[in-house]
């Protein structure tokens, strides 16, 4: 079965998405595995991730991933069936990877500071995105509603509704294949691959390698 | 603490963190101009700023800031 644009209905994210919203993150950053970045690097609990990912979308930080107006949820029929964040990288100045990193370290205190030796190793797979273009993370679909083709179409509307950028990008962990080959289906071809060994071996991330993969969106 | 006085503060922590050579402390430096300076080195260098200069950013006022113009600002309002 396909859906079709009558069946999907797309609207902006509010507080009420917030659990939801947390459900996507933790199932998008755990790239179809069980291995979660936050459990492995920080030695937290996937409860107490959920509780950080909780209070960085109380501070409504934009210009980055983990900040609810960012993000488009799909309906079908009244259920919420996916999501994802979208921004243009720089919006307010400051790379989002920095900004989600204050906001983590903000929070985490020392737990972050004990960490920085295994982000050390996670330094190499690190990907800087591109300024001014489109950013799609967090792209999930929910069990219920996985294989209809929810995720695609989700991605093609935030396109179309983007005005002011010409490209797109999505990073994602080389392992997630089933990701790679949705992407790959909709247009985006592989920019960039950036590798970490230690990161496999140490167990902090379910692949060794992050992949930039973009699209031209407009001429 | 005067301007000049914190840039040069700077000067050294900037050197010293991002280790790229002489970084030219200018309002409108950002991460994009330094080679070196990503997530990790900019919160050892947001850290180091705090404990030279004996101050506490907000979380607001670091996702704030857009230059190290700005964090030059904050920092006189801190320390004055």
């Amino acid at each position: 079965m396909t859906l079709t644009y009558d069946s999907l209905s797309f609207r902006q994210a509010n507080l009420s998405d917030t659990g939801f919203i947390i459900d996507a993150i933790i199932e998008a950053e755990k790239s179809g595995t069980d291995v979660l970045f936050y459990t492995s690097v920080f030695s937290i609990s996937e409860s107490e991730t959920r509780e950080l990912i909780g209070q960085i979308l109380e501070e409504e930080i934009a210009g980055q991933e983990w900040y609810i107006p960012n993000f488009v949820i799909a309906e079908i029929d009244g259920q919420k069936a996916g999501c994802l964040s979208a921004w243009i990288e720089g919006v307010t100045g400051q790379a989002s990877g920095i900004l989600k990193a204050q906001a983590m370290a903000y929070f985490l205190g020392k737990i972050w500071t004990k960490a920085t030796d295994k982000m050390e190793h996670l330094k190499p797979m690190q990907i800087s995105r591109q300024m001014g273009a489109l950013q799609l993370e967090c792209i999930y679909t929910a069990q219920a509603h996985r294989g209809l083709g929810v995720a695609p179409k989700l991605i093609q509307f935030v396109i179309n509704s983007t005005e002011n950028a010409d490209t797109a990008e999505i990073q994602v962990l080389e392992c997630n294949t089933k990701a790679m080959h949705s992407y790959t289906k909709c247009g985006f071809l592989t920019a960039q691959k950036a590798s970490s060994k230690s990161a496999l071996e140490l167990n902090l991330l379910p692949s060794d390698t992050r992949v930039s993969l973009k699209k031209k969106i407009k001429p | 603490m005067t301007d000049q006085e914190i840039r040069h503060q700077l000067q050294t922590i900037f050197n010293k963190i991002f280790q790229c050579g002489i970084i030219e402390i200018t309002d409108d430096l950002t991460a994009e101009k330094v080679e070196r300076w990503d997530s990790l080195t900019h919160l050892t260098m947001i850290a180091e700023v705090e404990e030279v200069f004996g101050i506490r950013f907000k979380l607001k006022e670091l996702t704030g800031m857009k230059n190290t113009g700005e964090l030059i600002q904050l920092i006189i309002q801190k320390t004055s």
